[in-house]
């Protein structure tokens, strides 16, 4: 995921970890929605949603592991 | 422009008339998204009723202690293939019938993106039909080791597994095409203007549901495929003496099964967020927080898998991993349910059948998501897996959720498929004999459970007997009362009234009902009203017709 | 909690039965809870969704909103149902972790699943060594028979012949696996359910609290009778506990099998017929005609009645891929005694036998060549009933008097009989089969008469109790093999 070479788009990297945030606690405001629709690359998307997907289940894990071990 | 230009698709006609087949070899070989959602529909519901018929002689069967009906053997294939039939030759099916119905409409498209593809997709499914059904008659029987298939009692079964197998690839096959399909024309066939954002709520839902088919389709198909090659080619996937394990069968299986479970709620949720707008008068309450809950309920059914599989004996850290996770799902879901009754809030709403059904869907599919939750609980699950309880659980959110799903999207959109106005007291009807049934069914499967009584079972101890013979009458109840569906189907389709003129959406042609074939180039998009009306999708309803919905 | 206190005291009909270990309570309030805030959020849900339903409908002329969109809200009932569910996983995480610890138990108890019963051995602890095999024990009368009124209230179907026992108050380790698909080991009132797996062991445990009868059933799907393999426990006092194991211990030695002993035709009979009926007559049917297509007749089957090797290794091995599993969990004694009943029973009468000794043999790893039996004499008198000795009947091969080999057995149960009842005098009989002259074949039969009767004052029966008796019919009764033969009957 390249955070590209000009600012707008280094804002873009911020916005689209944002968008997948909300997306997983499944709330989003319309304003926001609609700047997202117009600004976010699809593909990038994709790729933070995998991201965060595998950072909440590592985070699941430690949780578990914290717990089993007491 | 009703009439019907030359098509350059059907360009191999004697003549230069544009010439359809008529007749059998119409519905054999049309290319026609309406024709083959209408194709899809009748095929769900004949498979709808042949399930049903397993299912009242599982319930005749267990009306009282002792064994009357059936014997054991002949009870677990029937149990077996109900569900098999249920999930994959009614619930899939009739879904996707809606998406080829109305997503190409929805969009502004003039028909699916590859759509002799669409064609082979349905017809690959009457033949993986009379597989399925036929294995009844193979030696030995249908298969009877439960609709999830577990190995090693599945690799003991006899040819009926087989055939089953062969149908599994089959309609998975299907479904994977017709998921290829429906991703393809809804990223590239929209018309023009109509952004991925203006998209109605169903064209979202089938969105992210056809991601999830193509992903999960396959694994199916791995595992019952490890299972043929285990019964018939010396392989040991499932069996520790050749160095393989069971539980491994579980584990694909389940990868498959979270998901799809997913795949047949997802499409109902899209239907009843166009219906409860529409007949409150008022928009979607939160738009963008559904489709964001939407993708991430998606993404993470992948992590849940193995609350199907908490006695089978992982370690602690595994039975925390999936409770804690299966929980934590639960949340984007149930929030969807407030947002339906938000949307509800200060409406003006009337309650025709398709609304009698989504209000109804919102009320029970709740409770079955509530009884999930209680299943994802591990020390509980413990107790209540693999008894009445979870079939309780599965059936209010499956008949409850994706069923009285399909019946409110068909009501709601019958007048725009057909022209005509359905019968209201017949849909009406119908609706409270579902629903009254349908809870005399299932909710005294909830004690079942409780108390101790185990599933896939002919015959149980007698301080079971009250319930079982409860659920049993409300069985029969529900599944006559399937047949005023039927009949309200039959009367709308043969006549009826003529549906209303429709204003307030935005309409490519102004006649009605649809014509059969629209043209290849959609015309501009005719704004009629304000953005709002996408998110409904939907024709406007009147409960007096004279007015368009303010 | 004094909700769940009083929820106690109600029967299983509405909830989970009446917990009796710690474990089942803690599920039981876990369940309780749940309940109570899926009820509360129910409530409050449907409370405002039929109050709109009332209040916001057209025809009362309301009016729509044109809002549709408020993201606090959301968050707030977002946020708010994640801390209650945390609420909710904390204790569950502490149950979960409380059901996974089997440490040190008290006795461990091996439950192994098998289409269709369960099998206990006790491991460790005290009561080891013994071992139990639990079958359902309501009759097929009261499940689809004219018995039904006969059925137990509280035990129809949960019912077995052999109990598990087990003390109270002490922690029981379960290891559960299973012999042939997987089956489920699950007694509700203790909360405890496990998976038995083919190939591989699981283990859970349980302390039950008070003393009682408890009941529950297979729950996984493992075929034709998942619903007709309870789990019967029987919770006792330790004293209760410490005599039954005595009681056990002894009964075992007393039925001791000694696998090097042989036994005759009828003796293996008669035992392979207990041994069929608790085993092999679910799917062969206690006709041996077997249900078609899936369970194959045994009754003039080419196993049965053809080389004995075959039959053993079917027994023995199962048929993979089939539905017939490997029974050599079964005693040497079983396994031989089966085999030679199914081969001498119905209408198969191939006159050979197995003894315990050629299984055991097989298990160490040899070859079964050939059933017959050392000629050596037993060492004790047999344990089997003396009047199942008398009717006997010894085969001939065609055309020849000269005992076989395998007939000794039969002469020596008789010979063992007479000798324990003075009194009594047997009459015999001699056949043949159609084949040859009318002359040739009552010449035959005398032979072999004789045969037999020398035989038996060989053996020490006194001659003035042997009766020669003349057949209404020499030849031709039966099939060629079964009409080859001497009849030993009782006199008078």
């Amino acid at each position: 995921m390249s955070d590209g070479d000009d600012t707008p788009q280094r804002a873009g990297f911020l916005s689209t970890v944002r968008a997948v945030l909300w997306s997983f606690a499944g709330v989003r405001k319309r304003r926001d929605y609609n700047q997202d629709a117009s600004s976010l690359n699809p593909v990038h998307v994709i790729i933070a949603g995998i991201f965060a997907a595998v950072v909440f289940v590592l985070s699941i894990v430690l949780v578990v592991r914290f717990v089993v071990s007491q | 422009m009703s009439s019907i230009a030359h098509d350059p698709t059907h360009g191999h006609e004697h003549d230069h008339h544009a010439h359809h087949p008529s007749g059998v070899m119409r519905w054999i070989t049309t290319t026609n998204h309406k024709d083959i959602g209408s194709l899809y529909l009748w095929f769900s519901f004949i498979m709808f009723l042949a399930g049903g018929v397993m299912a009242l002689t599982i319930r005749a069967e267990l009306f009282q202690p002792g064994l009357q009906i059936v014997q054991p053997e002949f009870f677990n294939q029937l149990t077996t293939m109900h569900g098999l039939v249920m999930v994959f030759g009614a619930i899939m099916p009739a879904f996707v019938g809606f998406a080829n119905w109305q997503i190409p409409l929805m969009i502004g498209a003039p028909d699916m993106a590859f759509a002799r593809m669409n064609n082979w997709s349905f017809w690959l499914l009457p033949v993986a039909a009379i597989l399925l059904m036929g294995s009844f008659l193979a030696p030995g029987g249908a298969s009877a080791a439960g609709w999830t298939l577990y190995a090693p009692l599945s690799v003991q079964m006899g040819m009926g597994m087989d055939m089953l197998i062969f149908a599994v690839h089959i309609m998975g096959a299907s479904s994977i095409m017709g998921a290829i399909n429906i991703v393809t024309t809804i990223l590239n066939m929209r018309a023009p203007g109509m952004t991925l954002m203006k998209m109605p709520l169903f064209c979202w839902t089938w969105l992210i549901t056809a991601y999830l088919l193509i992903a999960v389709m396959p694994v199916l198909a791995g595992a019952v495929t490890m299972l043929l090659t285990d019964r018939h080619f010396g392989t040991s996937f499932f069996n520790a003496a050749g160095g393989g394990d069971p539980v491994l069968y579980q584990h694909v299986f389940w990868f498959f099964g979270h998901p799809e479970v997913y795949i047949m709620i997802l499409p109902a949720f899209g239907i009843v967020s166009q219906i409860i707008p529409t007949f409150s008068r008022k928009p979607l309450f939160g738009y963008a927080s559904m489709v964001y809950a939407t993708s991430s309920i998606a993404i993470l059914s992948f992590i849940v898998w193995a609350h199907h599989m908490f006695t089978t004996g992982m370690p602690a850290a595994g039975q925390l991993f999936f409770m804690y996770a299966t929980m934590l799902i639960a949340v984007p879901t149930g929030v969807k349910v407030f947002n339906w009754v938000a949307t509800m809030w200060k409406g003006s709403m009337t309650f025709e059948t398709p609304m009698l059904f989504a209000v109804g869907f919102i009320f029970v599919f709740t409770m079955g998501g509530f009884t999930g939750l209680i299943c994802a609980i591990t020390p509980i699950d413990i107790q209540i897996q693999d008894t009445y309880y979870v079939v309780a659980h599965f059936h209010y959110v499956l008949v409850a959720g994706s069923l009285f799903a399909i019946f409110a999207g068909t009501y709601y959109w019958l007048p725009k498929w057909t022209g005509h106005m359905y019968d209201e007291g017949l849909g009406r009807l119908h609706f409270w004999a579902s629903i009254i049934f349908f809870n005399i069914t299932f909710f005294p499967m909830h004690f079942l459970g409780l108390a101790g009584m185990p599933r896939r079972i002919p015959d149980y101890a007698l301080q079971f007997a009250d319930f079982n013979a409860i659920a049993t009458v409300g069985a029969f109840g529900f599944g006559l009362s399937q047949l005023i569906f039927l009949a309200a189907v039959l009367k709308c389709v043969k006549g009826g009234q003529r549906r209303p003129q429709r204003s307030g959406t935005v309409r490519t042609d102004s006649s009605g009902p649809c014509p059969r074939q629209r043209p290849t180039i959609p015309s501009k998009l005719h704004r009629l009203s304000s953005k709002r009306c996408w998110l409904t999708g939907g024709p406007p309803w009147t409960g007096d017709q004279t007015s368009a919905p303010r | 909690m004094s909700l769940a206190g009083m929820a106690q005291a109600t029967e299983a009909r509405y909830n989970l039965q009446t917990p009796v270990t710690q474990i089942a309570q803690q599920v039981y309030d876990l369940h309780t809870a749940m309940l109570v805030v899926c009820l509360v959020i129910f409530l409050a849900v449907f409370g405002v969704m039929f109050y709109s339903v009332y209040a916001h409908r057209k025809s009362k002329g309301a009016v729509a909103a044109q809002w549709h969109e408020n993201t606090t809200v959301e968050i707030l009932w977002t946020i708010i149902p994640v801390f209650i569910l945390l609420g909710m996983a904390w204790p569950a995480t502490k149950t979960v972790l409380a059901m996974k610890d089997t440490s040190n138990p008290d006795i461990t108890i091996k439950a192994t699943g098998y289409q269709w019963k369960w099998g206990y051995d006790y491991l460790k602890g005290e009561g080891e060594g013994i071992r139990l095999v639990s079958n359902l024990s309501t009759p097929q009368s009261q499940i689809g028979g004219d018995q039904q009124s006969a059925r137990s209230e509280t035990a129809y179907l949960l019912e077995v012949d052999e109990p598990l026992v087990v003390p109270v108050g002490k922690k029981i380790r379960i290891l559960t696996t299973a012999n042939d698909v997987i089956h489920a080991w699950w007694v509700p009132a203790f909360a405890v359910k496990q998976d038995a797996i083919p190939g591989f062991i699981r283990d859970t445990w349980f302390r039950a609290d008070k003393e009682g009868i408890y009941r529950g059933n297979c729950a996984e799907l493992c075929g034709k009778d998942h619903g007709f393999m309870p789990i019967e426990v029987h919770v006792v006092s330790a004293d209760k506990y410490s005599s039954w194991v005595a009681g056990r211990k002894k009964a075992a030695a007393a039925v001791a099998e000694d696998p090097s002993k042989t036994y005759s035709l009828a003796e293996l009979k008669a035992k392979g017929q207990q041994v069929y009926d608790a085993n092999c007559a679910a799917c062969h049917q206690a006709t041996g005609k077997g249900l078609a297509p899936a369970f194959p007749p045994l009754d003039g089957s080419k196993i049965a009645t053809g080389p004995i090797a075959d039959h053993i290794g079917i027994v023995f091995n199962g048929k993979p891929g089939t539905a017939m599993s490997a029974w050599r969990q079964l005693s040497d004694t079983e396994i031989a005694a089966v085999i030679t009943f199914e081969r001498n029973n119905w209408g198969n009468a191939v006159g050979d036998l197995v003894q315990p000794s050629a299984i055991r043999a097989m298990r160490g790893g040899a070859q079964v060549a050939t059933a017959a039996v050392p000629a050596a004499a037993a060492k004790e008198a047999p344990t089997a009933a003396p009047a199942a000795a008398l009717p006997a009947k010894v085969y001939f091969q065609v055309g020849k008097s000269t005992l076989p080999a395998d007939a000794i057995d039969a002469v020596k149960a008789v010979a063992e009989y007479l000798a324990a009842k003075p009194d009594a005098k047997v009459d015999i009989t001699g056949y043949t089969d159609k084949s040859g002259s009318l002359d040739k074949n009552l010449e035959l039969a005398k032979e072999r008469a004789k045969a037999v009767r020398d035989a038996l004052k060989e053996a020490g029966v006194a001659a003035d109790r042997i009766n020669m008796k003349k057949p209404e019919a020499v030849t031709g009764d039966g099939d060629n093999k079964e009409a080859r033969r001497v009849e030993i009957n009782r006199a008078g």
